[in-house]
C-alpha cells in the first residue's frame, strides 16, 4: 500500500485463527490502521491478498466483506452521532437483517442459549454485556470516548462477525472497564470469534493475546507469543525503546 | 445538408479497412481553422474560470456555485465603468476599466465574501456549504436585475474593436489574442504563486490540514482570503472575456459556470494542468459541434440544433461515469450542527390533518378562484421541497434538479392523462422519474456529495435544452397537464387543486415521518453520520443512495403530474430548481414543516409580492427609497446565505418557539381555538380578510408563543396583566379595518409586522419576567471556560477531540 510515494505498509503477513486473539502492536505511524483498512476493504492494497476462511476476498468491496464476516471498529470514532446508543446498535442489527437473507450471518456469540433472539432482545443483550445499558438513551455524540468505543464494538458485534478488527478499543477506558473489556474479548474468542487487536495498552495485549505481531515502518518485525515478544531484542530496540516503554 | 466535414462523413473503405483519407481532404480548411481558433478561445476562457473554481475549492473547501455569477457581476461592472456616458456608463478607458475591475473591485469582493460568508461555513455540512453558494448565485442574479434593469439594452464592447491580424488565412482579432494571452498568463501566475510564494505554499497546505497549518504558524484565514480574492479575480477575468463572445445576458454568463464545473471535474477538482486540458477538449468539442450541426438538424426525431449547449452536461456525465469510486475514509466524528426533532407518527398525523383543515378553511375564505392559485403554486413547490427531505435531510445528498423531475412528471401526465387515465398518468410519472433519477444519479452517487450537486445541475441544463424545449415534447413551447380524475373527485378549479395538493402533501408528509422512524430512515441517517461505518457493517452505500434518490425523484414527479395547468419549459429551469433546494434548506431540510415553509415562501410570496407591491416603494425615509419588488429579488438568496449561521433552518427555530405551546394543554387549546375563532369572524363577515390576516399573524407570532408562560406563571412575572394586554392588543388590531386603513398592500404588510412587534414588546414589558423567544444559543466554543463555566459535555467533547480521558491526569477540577 502506497500513499503518494510513501510506502505505508509493505510486508505484512497476518493470520488470525477462529477463536484466537492476535495483537498487532507498533509505534504510531507503523501502518496498523492502514492494515485494518486493507483487511476491511476500506482501502485497496497495491498488491497482496486477504483470505477469509480460505476464500479470497481481496477483490470484493467493504460492504461485501462485512457480509462475509469481517467487522471492525475505528481509531477515529465513526459512531452515528445524531442517534442514541441503542439506535446505533440497532442500526447495525438492521443492516445485518437487510443482507442476512442472502449471505447468512453467524450466530450471536454472546448469547448463552441457542434460542433465536429477536433483534430488540439482541440489542439489549449487547448493551448489557458491554455495560452500556445505562447509556442506552443518550446521544452518542455526547458520550465520552471510552463509552463511544464500546458503542462501536456493540454495533460491530450486532452484525455477528467471524473476524473482528479492533482499533485501539481500550483507549479511554479506566482500569476496571479495561479489565471487564479483557474478559469480554476472551469470552468472544472462546465462543469462536477471531480477533485482531491494535492497542497501545501493552499489558492488555500481553494479557489477552495468544499471538502478537509487531509492526514497524510498514513491516512485521517480529511474531510470537506474548512471552517471546517481551524478550525479543529487535522489538525492544524498535518499539519499546530502552525497555521501560510499556505505558498505560 | 451537412457541411463537408470529413470525419463526420468519411467513407468506410471496405477494401482497405479504414476510413478513406480522401473524405478528409474534402474538408473546408478555412472553416475548420476558424472553428478551431474559436474553440481554443472558448477553451481558454473555461480554463481561466475553472482555475478560479479549483483554487477556492481546494483552499477553502467550499465549491463556489456562484463563481459564474461573480463573473457576470464583473462583466456588468466592467460595462458600467467602460460604456460611453451617453449609454449610461462612465466612459473610462479600456485599460482603466480592466485594472479597476480585476485589481480593485473583484479582489475586494472576494475578500468581502470570504470574510462575511465563507468563514462562517467552516465545519458546516456539505449540503449547507452548497446551498449557501447557490443562494449567493441567486442573490447576485437578483442584485444584477436590480442595478441594471433589463429594460435598457446594453452592448458589451469587444476589446480593441477592429484590430486584427491574419495568420495562416485566419483572421485573429485582438479579443482572441487577449484571451489566449490571459490564459497563458493565468497558468504561469498560478504556478508561480502556488509553488514559489509563501502564501501559495500555505494555501496548498491548508488543503491538507487546516489545524496543522495553524499550529505551524501558518495563517489559514489569510490563505483562504487570498484564495477567494484570487478566485474572484479569475471569475471576473473569465466574465469580461466571455461577455463579448457570448450573449451579454446575466443568465447566460452565470450558467457558463457549468462548463467550468465540467472542466474542473476533469482535473478532479484539484489539478490545474488537467483542468486546462479538459477545457481544451470541451472548448473544441463545442466549437466543432457548432460547425457540424445546423440549427434545425434532427436526430431520432430530436432537434439537436442546441446540442452545443448540452455538450458540457454530457461531458460531465461521462467524466463521472469513468471516475473511480470514491475512497471511503474515516474522517472521525464531525460535530453535527444541524438537528431536527423527529415527531411521533401521531403528531405527524395530527399535523397532516391540520394542513388539510387549513386548506379547506382557506379555500372557503378566498371567494375568487384565481386568488387561490398562489396557494396552489406554493403547494406544488412544497411537495417538490418535501421530496428533498429524505434525500437531503436524511441521507445528506443534494439535488439541484428537482424541478426537472417535476417537469418530467408534467410531460408524462400530459401524454398519458390527456385522453387516458389520469391516475395511471400520475403513477407512471412517478415510475419514470424514479428510473430516470436512478440512471442520472448512479455515476455521481459512487462519488462524494459535491459531484451529485454538479451532475444534477448539469442534468437540469441538459433537460431544458434537449427535452423541455423540444417541439416534439412541448409543441409550441407549452403543454397542458390534465387534472386528476378519480371518478368521485375530478380536480378542475384552483380550489380543488388546493384541497388535492394539501391532501397529497399531508399524506406524503406522514409517509416521510414514517420513513424516518423506520429502519430505512435510521439507515439513511446512519449513512449521513458515517458512510464508512455503514459500509463496514455491510450496507451497500451506492444502492442505498440510489434508492433514496429514486424515491425523491418520484415524489417530485408526482408534484408535476398534479399541476393541472399549462406549463412552459422555463418553469423547470436550473435556477428555479436551485431556488427550491435553497428554500427547502432555508425552511429546514430535515423536517416536513420546513418543506411546507420553503414551498410557501417560493409560491405565494414569489407570485404575490411583486404584483401586490409593484409600485410600492418603502418610502420610509426619502433618501432610502427601495422598491419592495427589488428587495424581494435579493431577499430569498439572502435567507439562504444566512444558513451558515443557522443550518437547521427556519422551521426548527419556529419549532423551538412553539414547543412549550404543544406541551401545555391550555396553550394548545388557545393555539387551535384562537385562529378558529378568527376564521369564524372572517367567515361571517364580521371582519374582512385583510383584518383576518393581520389578527392571525399577530396572534400566531406574538401572542400564542407567550401563552404557556401566561398560564404557568413564572415568579416575578405579572401574568394576568400581560394576558389582558395581549387580548387588548389583539382586539385593537381587529378593530382596524385593514383593507381601507392602508393605501397599499406594501404599507399593509409593513403595518402587520409593526403590529406583531408592538404586541410582542408590550406583552413582554407588562409581564416583566418572560424568557426570550426561541432556543438559547449554545455557548460559543471559543469562550467556553473563559466566559462560561465548563460543562460536562464540553469536557467530553474535548476528551474525544484529543482522544484521552481527563481522569487519566488526576483528580478532576
Amino acid at each position: 500500500m502506497k500513499f503518494g510515494g510513501h510506502l505505508a505498509v509493505s510486508k505484512v503477513d497476518l493470520t488470525v485463527d477462529a477463536g484466537g486473539i492476535v495483537g498487532l502492536i507498533g509505534p504510531n505511524g507503523a501502518g496498523k490502521t492502514t492494515t485494518f483498512n486493507m483487511i476491511s476493504g476500506v482501502q485497496t492494497p497495491t498488491s497482496g491478498s486477504v483470505h477469509l476462511q480460505g476464500q479470497d476476498v481481496s477483490k470484493v468491496g467493504a460492504h461485501q466483506r462485512a457480509r462475509l464476516g469481517i467487522a471492525r471498529t475505528f481509531q477515529r470514532l465513526e459512531v452515528f452521532s445524531s442517534m442514541t446508543v441503542r439506535e446505533n446498535v440497532l442500526v447495525g442489527g438492521e443492516i445485518r437483517e437487510s443482507w442476512a437473507r442472502r449471505t447468512p450471518a453467524g450466530p450471536q456469540l454472546l448469547a448463552h442459549s441457542n434460542a433465536d433472539l429477536t433483534l430488540a432482545e439482541e440489542v439489549e443483550l449487547l448493551l448489557e454485556r458491554l455495560q452500556i445499558s445505562n447509556l442506552a438513551d443518550s446521544l452518542v455524540g455526547e458520550l465520552p470516548t471510552g463509552s463511544a468505543r464500546l458503542v462501536e464494538l456493540a454495533r460491530a458485534l450486532a452484525i455477528r462477525p467471524k473476524l473482528l478488527l479492533l482499533d485501539e478499543p481500550a483507549s479511554g477506558l479506566d482500569e476496571t472497564e479495561t479489565e471487564h473489556f479483557a474478559d469480554l474479548l476472551v469470552e468472544l474468542a472462546t465462543a469462536g470469534l477471531g480477533i485482531l487487536l491494535v492497542e497501545h495498552d501493552v499489558p492488555l495485549v500481553m494479557k489477552v493475546c495468544s499471538n502478537i505481531s509487531v509492526l514497524d515502518f510498514g513491516q512485521i518485525i517480529a511474531t510470537g507469543t506474548p512471552k517471546e515478544i517481551q524478550n525479543n531484542q529487535v522489538v525492544l530496540d524498535a518499539y519499546l525503546g530502552s525497555g521501560e516503554g510499556a505505558h498505560g | 445538408m451537412v457541411p463537408s466535414f470529413g470525419v463526420c462523413h468519411g467513407q468506410y473503405d471496405r477494401a482497405r479497412g479504414h476510413y478513406s483519407v480522401i473524405a478528409l481532404l474534402s474538408l473546408d480548411w478555412e472553416k475548420f481553422l476558424n472553428f478551431t481558433v474559436s474553440g481554443i478561445v472558448i477553451a481558454a476562457i473555461y480554463a481561466i474560470a475553472a482555475s478560479g473554481l479549483v483554487v477556492t475549492y481546494t483552499t477553502s473547501g467550499v465549491f463556489n456555485f456562484a463563481h459564474g455569477a461573480f463573473g457576470m457581476m464583473a462583466a456588468f461592472t466592467y460595462w458600467q465603468v467602460h460604456a460611453p456616458v451617453d449609454r449610461g456608463g462612465w466612459g473610462w478607458s479600456t485599460p482603466a476599466s480592466f485594472a479597476f475591475v480585476l485589481l480593485v473591485a473583484a479582489p475586494l469582493f472576494g475578500v468581502f465574501i470570504e470574510r462575511v460568508i465563507m468563514r462562517g461555513l467552516e465545519g458546516a455540512s456539505e449540503v449547507v456549504k452548497i446551498v449557501v453558494t447557490v443562494s449567493l448565485m441567486l442573490a447576485l442574479l437578483g442584485l444584477q436585475a436590480w442595478i441594471w434593469p433589463s429594460t435598457t439594452t446594453r452592448a458589451f464592447p469587444r476589446l480593441f474593436e477592429g484590430w486584427k491580424v491574419n495568420i495562416a488565412g485566419t483572421n485573429i482579432t485582438a479579443q482572441t489574442l487577449i484571451v489566449l494571452g490571459s490564459a497563458l498568463l493565468v497558468a504561469l501566475l498560478l504556478r508561480f504563486v502556488l509553488y514559489k510564494t509563501r502564501i501559495g505554499v500555505t494555501m496548498r497546505a491548508v488543503v491538507d490540514d487546516r489545524a496543522l497549518v495553524q499550529l505551524n504558524g501558518g495563517r489559514p484565514y489569510r490563505a483562504s482570503m487570498t484564495a477567494w480574492a484570487l478566485g474572484t479575480t479569475l471569475a471576473a477575468l473569465s466574465g469580461i472575456l466571455v461577455a463579448p463572445t457570448l450573449d451579454f445576458n446575466p443568465l447566460t454568463l452565470t450558467l457558463m459556470v457549468v462548463n467550468a464545473y465540467a472542466v474542473a471535474v476533469f482535473g478532479k477538482l484539484k489539478s490545474l494542468p488537467l483542468a486546462f486540458a479538459g477545457a481544451l477538449i470541451l472548448g473544441l468539442a463545442e466549437s466543432y459541434c457548432a460547425m457540424i450541426i445546423k440549427s434545425d438538424q434532427a436526430l431520432f426525431g430530436l432537434n439537436i440544433g442546441n446540442l452545443k449547449y448540452a455538450i458540457s452536461p454530457i461531458f460531465l456525465f461521462l467524466l463521472l461515469v469513468f471516475q473511480p469510486q470514491a475512497r471511503l475514509r474515516s474522517a472521525g466524528v464531525q460535530r453535527v450542527r444541524e438537528s431536527w426533532r423527529v415527531p411521533s407518527l401521531k403528531l405527524a398525523a395530527i399535523g397532516g390533518v391540520a394542513i388539510v383543515v387549513v386548506a379547506f378553511a382557506l379555500v372557503d375564505l378566498i371567494r375568487t378562484d384565481i386568488d387561490r392559485a398562489p396557494i396552489e403554486a406554493g403547494l406544488i413547490f412544497a411537495i417538490a421541497a418535501l421530496s428533498l427531505v429524505p434525500l437531503t435531510g436524511f441521507a445528506g445528498q443534494i439535488s439541484l434538479a428537482q424541478l426537472s423531475f417535476v417537469g418530467i412528471g408534467a410531460v408524462v401526465m400530459n401524454r398519458v392523462g390527456t385522453n387516458g387515465p389520469t391516475l395511471g398518468g400520475a403513477i407512471l410519472a412517478m415510475a419514470v422519474c424514479a428510473i430516470v433519477g436512478a440512471i442520472i444519479a448512479l455515476p455521481a452517487l459512487r462519488l462524494t456529495g459535491i459531484y451529485l450537486a454538479l451532475s444534477t445541475a448539469a442534468f437540469s441544463l441538459f433537460m431544458t435544452t434537449m427535452f423541455f424545449e423540444q417541439s416534439s415534447i412541448m409543441p409550441g413551447g407549452t403543454i397542458t397537464v390534465p387534472g386528476l380524475d378519480l371518478g368521485f373527485f375530478h380536480s378542475k378549479t384552483h380550489g380543488d387543486q388546493v384541497i388535492l395538493l394539501a391532501i397529497v402533501f399531508a399524506v406524503l408528509g406522514v409517509f416521510v415521518v414514517w420513513l424516518r422512524r423506520s429502519s430505512m430512515g435510521r439507515r439513511l441517517t446512519a449513512m449521513k453520520d458515517s458512510p464508512v461505518a455503514c459500509a463496514t457493517l455491510g450496507l451497500d452505500l451506492t444502492r442505498t443512495k440510489i434508492g433514496v434518490f429514486s424515491l425523491s425523484a418520484a415524489m417530485a414527479g408526482l408534484a408535476g403530474a398534479l399541476m393541472n395547468r399549462s406549463v412552459i419549459p422555463g418553469e423547470f429551469a436550473l435556477t428555479s430548481s436551485m431556488a427550491v433546494t435553497m428554500l427547502a434548506v432555508v425552511g429546514g431540510i430535515g423536517a416536513v414543516g420546513g418543506a411546507l415553509f420553503g414551498g410557501m415562501l417560493l409560491g405565494p410570496f414569489q407570485t404575490l409580492v411583486p404584483t401586490l407591491m409593484a409600485n410600492n416603494a418603502l418610502g420610509v425615509f426619502k433618501f432610502f427609497e427601495v422598491a419592495v419588488k427589488d428587495l424581494m429579488r435579493v431577499a430569498p438568496g439572502m435567507m439562504g446565505i444566512s444558513l451558515g449561521k443557522n443550518p437547521s433552518g427556519a422551521i426548527s427555530q419556529l419549532g423551538d418557539a412553539f414547543r412549550p405551546v404543544a406541551g401545555s394543554r391550555e396553550a394548545s387549546a388557545v393555539a387551535v381555538g384562537g385562529p378558529a375563532l378568527l376564521w369564524l369572524l372572517a367567515r361571517s363577515g364580521t371582519i374582512n380578510n385583510w383584518t383576518f390576516v393581520a389578527c392571525l399573524v399577530v396572534a400566531v407570532l406574538a401572542v400564542i408563543p407567550a401563552v404557556p408562560t401566561l398560564i404557568q406563571p413564572i415568579p416575578g412575572g405579572r401574568a394576568l396583566p400581560a394576558g389582558m394586554t395581549a387580548i387588548a392588543m389583539l382586539v385593537g388590531v381587529g378593530l382596524i379595518d385593514w383593507s381601507t386603513a392602508f393605501t397599499s398592500s406594501g404599507m399593509r404588510i409593513l403595518g402587520i409586522f409593526v403590529a406583531v412587534g408592538v404586541t410582542a414588546a408590550a406583552v413582554r414589558a407588562v409581564h416583566g419576567a418572560m424568557p426570550p423567544l426561541g432556543a438559547e444559543p449554545g455557548p460559543n466554543p471559543d469562550m467556553v471556560g473563559i466566559h462560561d463555566p465548563l460543562s460536562l459535555s464540553d469536557v467530553h467533547e474535548a476528551e474525544r477531540a484529543i482522544g484521552v480521558k481527563e481522569a487519566d491526569f488526576g483528580p478532576a477540577a
